[in-house]
């Protein structure tokens, strides 16, 4: 279980960088949940991560900080774990904690001793200097013995350093089970008990068996998930052989993913027979491999090349260019990932998995959070795979264009394979029943005039992401906003909502700049969960508008969520449309004057984007609101929006009402 | 900015926001760019070493040198320099006007006002020795390209290997955790976003007691988000590590060689230190 604790503490601890400046007291925590779900080796190895990257950030003094907080973290995270009363958790941390801190100190302190006296002294000529401030205001009584107590202080500091040493730590401790504790519970709420759940590779005795995924055939086959509620998967009989594109298709949540991992092996059949020639060989050499949907989730090098052979027993033996090329990504060869669109990095997946010269590719949703683009790159990827290289392609989707160039389709319906076609999305670009607003669009509400931003302006890093950008929304207006990634999207939709000042120009709402009144116009996200602070739906909704009960309970049935079932939910058991509802309830409640969207329909089957066109349309006709969306994808629902803005290279290239954007389409 | 004067500007133009400018490299192709990564991290670590063992002026003077020829060499712009708030600059003349009032030789007196010399000297010594250690770190992080480090840091702690420690482990997880930064400080920024997009409490807590609670509430809700979203990217990657086939040779990872301009920097370092430390102090 390394693999999980190191990516765990690593990623959990690395939230403490950019916080910990601020706020270091705060960096105790997520080493508290490592510490309370994982052996101490976890939280050395990610204090030391943290060390490193936080030297790099803010230079020495991180080590010291990070190892406070790496032995305030682990004593919390083991009292958790054990039960312990505040009390006993005290008493233990500072019999454990203060005896070796003093010594180390000391020593420290007495190595250093130049550094010792140049701090002592900073110390001695401040409090000097603040004494001398106080006789003069005439406070001689109180200057008298705080001179006598710094001059102790300065003398003895083997024993003054490690005395207030224990009135840190005891501090910081009180602080650190207050902090930790709520967490903690929290992290316990959305995960249950710290049990590994994540997926785990195939056992030994199968490491040991030759790869051979090929073909694999699955009959009478059941699933259940250990602690689910009936089937995932019922009754599902089917075979994948060599050279041949499989797609599975479905709704959300009907067993298309959990398919997915019977086939690559990391799930075992709780009923039924699935056989195989060999062994899965996952993510081995002739083995299986996996592309799966959030495209940063799955790349691991800092380099595009490292990332290509990341995991191999023998990186140096790998053409890398070779794999590059095949996804078309030699060029970037020497990028960081972190520069990467969502396509690339789907690619640069790809490219990753070739390098394993796999017999299976298994493409779990891998099109759902990519532009139209970069789609048919990746679609016509596996199409050549198939029929070049004679791999077995399972390809799970939405979409009804790439489900289409698949020699079969495997059509789930509640964890049952069912003969009828799903209902897919299309690709028709935005669909010809069109109707208009109930109302025409009313006075100018957001105007942006000569807009244009920079960010990090006057540094070596300076990037503009907008230039002369003229946009005017009236009320009850809805324009979507289209562009590629990199195309200034995110800074626009940041500028309409005021949480940016533009660096150049004008952004008004009402004739006052929108950032004085940060607010007033919605704002969604496209990861809704970053949104939702509070644990349960209805206190979410409250919170986020500053509303009551009846207030917030009328948001959540305007989105399509019943109160009465929804409202004591916690925030962690909703699926993703859910959680975007939910924002959105508390966007509404708030009674803004607009509401921006990043990209509400990313990755939402057919259904769920049906009901969050209803919601949206309802928004716009009854409560005259003014919408923005902002999307990679021209491939929005009907009837929503007036006005299409294009994007390109931070400049407006089109700004036409509907009719006139997409040509052939009557209103 | 542009030439062409809009019709409405705001009255002031904003100025350059506070923002992180270490970590990250500054384009270009010098000698210092060339360097191997584990080159620079020693020197650096041989420069703060030496200064915690004899923080003096002339230390300071000799250790801020070879920064600024780094600098030069390195042609870093003044613009890559971190803006920082305002408070900084408040809390650093208001210690140096306290060590000024303070009682350390000399001491001179203008117009009847006793002025510490002295401590000033200690004060303006010790702000610039803590100026020079963060810049010389900095410069590192300028000058490597981030995929640089962990290998370096991998062949660094090769004997930390033979006391059987899990070095592999920990490069692996230092190289994940520089992968993930630019995605955590997105997601640091995304949920500083939402938490400013959210109503804020009009009543004013009726007593500093509420006034802390409320604080540490709000605190709670975004750590325990921030944690949840990570615990949920931590799963993510490791389901990632496991579609790999597992660590592989993750932990030792290829990286720039070490080559003869390394060795001059470094011998020349060391013996810099060495030097100075014993002419100047023995």
């Amino acid at each position: 279980m390394v693999l999980a604790d190191v990516s765990l503490a690593l990623t959990v601890v690395g939230q403490v960088v950019p916080l910990g400046g601020a706020l270091l007291a705060a960096a105790v925590v997520p080493l508290a949940v490592v510490a309370a779900r994982h052996r101490l080796r976890a939280v050395i190895t990610g204090a030391i991560a943290a060390s490193v990257v936080g030297f790099l950030v803010i230079g020495s003094a991180a080590f010291t900080s990070m190892g406070v907080c790496a032995a305030l973290g682990a004593l919390v995270g083991a009292a958790d774990r054990r039960n312990w009363s505040r009390r006993r958790t005290m008493v233990v941390g500072l019999a454990v904690l203060w005896p070796s801190g003093a010594v180390l100190v000391d020593v420290a302190l007495l190595v250093f001793s130049n550094l010792r006296k140049l701090t002592l002294d900073q110390v001695r000529n401040g409090w000097n200097g603040l004494l001398h401030l106080l006789r003069n205001l005439g406070l001689v009584r109180l200057a008298r013995p705080g001179e006598h107590f710094v001059a102790w202080v300065v003398r003895d500091w083997w024993l003054s350093v490690p005395l207030t040493l224990f009135l840190l730590l005891w501090f910081g401790i009180w602080l650190a089970i207050g902090l930790s504790t709520p967490a903690l519970r929290r992290v316990r709420g959305a995960y249950g008990d710290p049990v590994a759940e994540a997926d785990v590779p195939g056992t030994d005795a199968d490491d040991a068996e030759k790869p051979e995924p090929l073909p694999v055939a699955l009959r009478g086959v059941r699933y259940r998930y250990p602690n689910g509620h009936g089937d995932a998967l019922a009754d599902v009989t089917l075979e994948v052989h060599a050279a041949e594109l499989v797609a599975i298709v479905g709704a959300n949540g009907s067993g298309k993913s959990t398919l997915a991992r019977l086939l690559s092996g990391r799930r075992a059949p709780t009923a039924g027979e699935l056989e195989r020639p060999g062994g899965v060989g996952f993510g081995r050499v002739g083995g299986t491999a996996i592309v799966s949907q959030r495209p940063e989730a799955q790349v691991l090098g800092v380099r595009v090349r490292d990332d290509v052979v990341w995991g191999m027993p023998e990186p140096q033996r790998v053409d890398v260019d070779a794999f590059l090329d095949r996804v078309g990504l030699r060029p970037l060869a020497d990028r960081e990932t972190s520069t990467l669109s969502g396509g690339e990095l789907q690619r640069l997946a790809v490219a990753a998995a070739l390098a394993r010269q796999p017999r299976l590719l298994i493409s779990d949703e891998s099109t759902a959070m990519v532009d139209a683009a970069g789609r048919a790159q990746l679609v016509a990827l596996f199409h050549q795979l198939v029929h070049r290289d004679g791999m077995g392609v399972v390809h799970v989707t939405h979409r009804a264009a790439e489900a289409a160039v698949a020699d079969r389709i495997i059509t789930l319906d509640a964890g049952h394979i069912v003969e009828t076609q799903a209902r897919l999305r299309t690709d028709d670009v935005i669909k010809a029943t069109y109707h208009r607003a109930a109302s025409p669009p009313g006075a100018p509400l957001l105007s942006l005039e000569r807009v244009g931003h920079v960010y990090s302006r006057k540094t070596p890093w300076a990037n503009r992401a907008l230039t002369e950008v003229d946009l005017v929304v009236r009320e009850g207006e809805a324009i979507v906003v289209v562009g590629h990634n990199g195309s200034g999207k995110s800074t626009l939709a940041w500028i309409l909502a005021g949480l940016l000042a533009p660096s150049e120009g004008t952004a008004e709402l009402d004739g006052r700049p929108i950032v004085e009144q940060v607010g007033r116009i919605g704002l969604s996200f496209q990861h809704a969960r970053l949104q939702l602070l509070r644990s349960t739906v209805l206190a979410e909704v409250r919170s986020a508008a500053g509303v009551d009960d009846g207030v917030a309970g009328a948001a959540l049935t305007a989105v399509g969520l019943d109160p009465h079932r929804f409202a004591t939910r916690r925030v962690d058991e909703l699926s993703g449309g859910q959680m975007r509802r939910v924002v959105l309830a508390g966007v509404l409640a708030a009674q803004p004057r607009a509401v921006v969207l990043d990209e509400p329909f990313a990755g939402l089957d057919a259904d769920g984007r049906e009901e969050l066109d209803t919601v949206l349309t309802d928004m716009r006709n009854r409560r005259k609101l003014a919408l923005v969306i902002v999307s990679h994808d021209r491939d929005l629902p009907a009837g929503l929006v007036d006005r299409v803005v294009e994007l390109e290279a931070g400049r407006i290239t089109r700004d036409e009402p509907l009719e006139d954007a997409v040509p052939g389409i009557q209103p | 900015m542009s030439s062409v004067a809009p019709t409405r500007r705001p009255a002031t133009q904003p100025r350059r926001e506070t923002e992180l400018t270490f970590l990250r490299l500054v384009p270009g192709d010098s000698p210092v760019h060339r360097l191997w990564a584990g080159t620079k991290l020693l020197v650096a670590a041989e420069l703060a070493l030496m200064l915690s063992i004899m923080p003096t002026w002339q230390m300071v003077g000799i250790t801020a040198g070879v920064v600024a020829l780094g600098l030069l060499v390195a042609r870093i712009p003044l613009g890559a320099f971190p803006r920082l708030p305002n408070w900084f600059f408040v809390l650093l003349v208001v210690s140096g006007l306290l060590s000024l009032w303070s009682t350390t030789k000399p001491v001179t007196h203008v117009g009847g006002i006793g002025l510490s010399i002295g401590g000033l000297d200690q004060w303006a010594l010790f702000t610039a020795f803590a100026v020079v250690l963060v810049v010389s770190g900095a410069l590192v992080g300028w000058t490597t390209p981030l995929g640089e480090v962990a290998p370096a840091l991998s062949r660094l702690a090769r004997p930390l290997r033979r006391l059987r420690l899990p070095v592999d482990e920990w490069v692996i997880a230092i190289a994940l955790a520089i992968r993930c930064l630019p995605l955590l400080i997105d997601e640091i920024r995304l949920l500083g976003a939402a938490r400013r997009l959210r109503a804020q409490e009009e009543t004013r807590p009726e007593s500093p007691r509420a006034a802390i609670h409320g604080a540490l509430v709000e605190i709670h809700d975004l750590m325990a988000t921030a944690i949840v979203v990570s615990i949920r990217r931590a799963r993510d990657l490791a389901d990632a590590i496991v579609a790999r086939g597992g660590l592989g040779a993750a932990g030792n990872l290829p990286g720039t060689r070490f080559r003869v301009a390394d060795g001059i920097v470094l011998v020349a370092t060391t013996a810099l230190c060495v030097v100075t430390l014993t002419v100047l102090h023995l």
